[in-house]
């Protein structure tokens, strides 16, 4: 598992490339920080190239979620497979995130 | 040690010529206190003899021509006076007309101390020529005699005495000399007495010498009058003596003595090197020397020089033993830092695994050992199973001790966490070199040897990084010329990739191994290693590795080892046969291993991606849920395919927990309002096709089903 942050058109991407999982999620964490020191820009998590996603990463993007809606700035989702988007519907998390490229 | 030995020599010179110097001093103030109190003695009798003589003159005087009342006086002169051995009176001849021609009245004492009296009557002229008398009465004045011996001083008497004679004219009532009033002084008696002073040095200080102090006297020319060898008394002659030998110096003290002075003076005596104090007697032209042999001066200093340089010897030893003690309790506190770092450094390295098959998988085997050259050394190995992937390096950092070890211990952290992301043995290459690129002031490096090994395909991917090339069932890996880690920041590395045969094995080490050295200083060589890893590919891992260290250790034969050591070597036995069976510690650290099963569970089954991704998932969230809440140790996974229909059993020793009842969470709260937890049996229930639970003999077991789309 890796993530690469970049920003783009004012906000800030994190593409997720691999497997979430429970063994991911302690690294997730960390390669994750700079997102929660940025207070001023919206967050994409690019899921393009997540290949597999458990509750423990879910657990981790919804601390994202909470982080933007702090700062009054969105979530936003975008590129899920579809067993990816299985388990975010099934989670609710749908409701949470903005999402784009459907 | 040179420097000690001088500086020894030096302050035992200093205190041989410091005592020598102090031990003539103290001598001669010794020897010159003996002759003064022998002058003295001398000078003492002398003038006993003299005063008692003159005293009686005016007596006899008055009394010379009754020969009775003289010897009244001559026996109250002796009995007055015990110094005086003989006391008389010689008349002149014929003093005494139509008696005999010569009178001589005496009084006397024998060795007894009996006084005689008598007197000598004869016409035989037995003084008359004697020089004394002659000098007395043509003189005209009192005066010493020669030193001379009698035979028979008294009559019937035996006895040979040595004797000087104090003579006094006696006057008539004319003032004519008629007669000599003499007394006698036994010179015996002094001898003795100058004897017995020396007698009680001998004792004190001259213990053990081979020669010893003694004194002699000696008239005006030289003869003596008094020497412990009796023969030369009154025969020998000591100016003569000193006279004959070619030195010149004794001549010098003929000269000084003659002329009545008084010194000291280092001469050849009878052959002894001596020094000899000397001194005029008053009242006579004598002279009384006392001759100290050299040994018995510098006698009791030797015995003194050497009691101080054996006190300055044990000095030197107990300042050593203390600097010694000093010394070694400073680097104790140096050697036990050492050998805590000694333990740090091979904590830090993971153990061999012994094993066979090794518990981390069944299809591999591999062991190592690493040997420092001291307490801490700078080589390393390290390898971790991620993935299906074996990922293992060697390492040898330029340098030795403690400086080699920091940067070991550095360069194993990088490599642990880096191959823990990083899937390219040339990836982890790189980013180890950026770190240690960074802040390396001191410009050390570290040869390297990274591979990664499916341990499915075999495929060995690897990286060799200015490392000895490894070997391959005994023949030599290729690899590429890329730099050591840590030289240059911006250097990229490159990989290369080989397919092992199952049941290779592949030998890693340091230089430390190839150019060990024997006592005459030849190595042990990288064709002799090749070879011998080439005849011994049929072993385990662990008796490769053992073999070399054996072989090492010959071939040093007791040379100490120059470089640390380290060898690793793995053996691939092929590609892994399909399990249905698996066995996990609980956890998060094992969980990795999960995935690698499922995906050969799930295509033994035939589940297409996304069934395989939906199974991975209840089965994650399962075992998640046991090494989260249930404080288990085990967690054992089983699992059986039948009729498109694939059976997993998960089984724990947790606490009681039973996921099949379903979770408390409402789906229709949004996420961010929910209570944590319980998303993960959400997901298990949502993805599988049926559960089931039961509780048998403290374990846990939870059976998933899902049926082949």
């Amino acid at each position: 598992m890796e993530i690469t942050l970049n920003e783009k058109d004012g906000r800030l991407v994190a593409a997720i490339v691999g497997d979430l999982d429970n063994a991911a999620s302690s690294d997730a964490e960390r390669l994750l920080k700079p997102v929660f020191e940025r207070t001023d820009c919206d967050i994409v998590i690019d899921c393009t190239e997540l290949n597999y996603i458990s509750s423990s990463g879910l657990r981790i993007l919804l601390n994202v979620f909470k982080h933007t809606r702090a700062n009054g700035r969105a979530a936003i989702l975008k590129g899920m497979n579809e067993e990816v988007e299985e388990v975010f519907e099934l989670s609710g998390f749908l409701q949470l995130f903005k999402v784009e490229g459907r | 040690m040179a420097v000690v030995l001088v500086m020894i020599a030096f302050i035992t010179s200093i205190v041989y010529f410091t005592v020598r110097k102090y031990m003539l001093e103290e001598s001669q103030e010794r020897y010159e206190g003996i002759l003064r109190r022998d002058h003295e003695e001398f000078r003492r009798r002398l003038s006993d003899v003299m005063v008692a003589t003159k005293n009686n003159l005016y007596n006899i005087e008055q009394d010379i021509d009754e020969p009775e009342k003289i010897t009244a006086h001559l026996e109250r002169i002796l009995r007055l006076n015990p110094t005086i051995l003989t006391c008389g009176v010689v008349y002149k001849p014929d003093y005494f007309p139509g008696k005999a021609r010569c009178l001589e009245l005496y009084a006397s004492r024998d060795s007894a101390g009996v006084m005689h009296i008598g007197k000598v009557e004869n016409d035989h002229d037995i003084y008359l020529d004697r020089d004394w008398f002659k000098h007395g009465m043509e003189q005209d004045t009192a005066d010493w005699s020669e030193v001379y011996f009698e035979d028979n001083l008294i009559p019937n008497v035996s006895g040979r005495r040595q004797l000087a004679t104090y003579s006094v004219p006696v006057h008539n009532k004319q003032g004519r000399p008629v007669a000599l009033l003499g007394s006698d002084l036994t010179l015996e008696f002094l001898r003795y007495e100058i004897m017995d002073d020396l007698k009680e040095l001998h004792k004190e200080y001259e213990k053990g010498c081979k020669h010893h102090s003694y004194n002699f006297v000696i008239d005006h020319k030289g003869t003596y009058i008094i020497h412990p060898d009796e023969a030369r008394i009154q025969n020998t002659n000591f100016f003569e003596e000193c006279k004959r030998t070619a030195i010149t110096d004794d001549d010098h003290l003929v000269n000084s003595m003659m002329k009545g002075e008084r010194g000291s003076e280092m001469v050849d005596i009878d052959g002894v090197p001596s020094w000899i104090y000397y001194r005029p007697v008053k009242h006579m032209n004598w002279v009384i020397a006392i001759v100290v042999p050299e040994e018995v001066i510098f006698y009791n200093g030797r015995t003194l020089s050497t009691v101080i340089l054996l006190v300055m010897l044990i000095g030197l030893v107990a300042i050593w033993l203390i600097c010694r003690h000093m010394i070694r309790k400073t680097t104790a506190y140096i050697e036990r830092d050492l050998s805590i770092a000694h333990g740090i450094q091979m904590a830090m390295l993971p153990k061999p695994l012994t094993a066979n098959p090794s518990p981390l998988a069944s299809n591999f085997d591999l062991y190592a050992s690493l040997t420092p050259a001291r307490e801490v050394g700078g080589d390393l190995y390290d390898y971790l199973v991620r993935d299906g992937r074996l990922f293992f390096c060697v390492g040898d950092v330029s340098g030795k001790g403690v400086p080699a070890a920091l940067v070991m211990a550095v360069t194993r952290s990088l490599f642990h966490s880096i191959a823990t992301g990083e899937q390219a043995p040339e990836h982890i290459a790189f980013r180890i070199n950026r770190a240690i690129c960074d802040g390396n002031e001191a410009g050390m490096f570290v040869t390297m040897f990274i591979g990664v090994l499916d341990l499915q395909t075999g495929i060995l991917d690897y990286c060799n990084a200015g490392h000895e090339a490894p070997l391959i069932s005994g023949k030599l890996l290729p690899v590429k010329r890329n730099l050591p880690v840590g030289a240059l920041s911006d250097w990229i590395f490159e990989g290369q990739q080989i397919q092992l045969q199952p049941n290779d094995i592949l030998f890693l080490y340091t230089d430390g191994l190839t150019e060990a050295k024997n006592r005459s200083g030849q190595q042990l060589g990288r064709r002799y290693v090749t070879q011998l890893a080439g005849e011994h590919t049929d072993g385990t891992a662990q008796q490769l590795v053992e073999l070399m260290e054996n072989e090492v250790h010959r071939h040093a034969g007791g040379a100490s080892q120059s470089d640390d050591i380290t060898l690793l070597a793995i053996k691939w036995t092929g590609a892994q046969p399909p399990t249905n069976h698996l066995s996990l510690r609980a956890s998060m650290d094992d969980i990795g291993r999960l995935q690698p099963f499922i995906e050969q569970v799930a295509a033994q089954a035939g589940f297409d991606s996304k069934e395989m991704k939906r199974l991975r998932l209840a089965v994650e969230e399962a075992v998640a849920n046991v090494i989260n809440y249930g404080q288990a140790t085990t967690i054992t996974l089983q699992a059986e395919i039948a009729d498109g229909t694939l059976q997993m059993t998960i089984d724990d020793d947790g606490q009681p927990f039973d996921p099949t009842q379903g979770s408390t969470t409402d789906l229709s709260v949004p996420p961010d309002q929910r209570p944590s937890g319980g998303m993960g049996i959400i997901l298990l229930h949502t993805m599988t096709d049926a559960l089931s639970y039961q509780r048998t003999d403290g374990h846990n077991i939870l059976t998933i089903r899902k049926v082949k789309k």
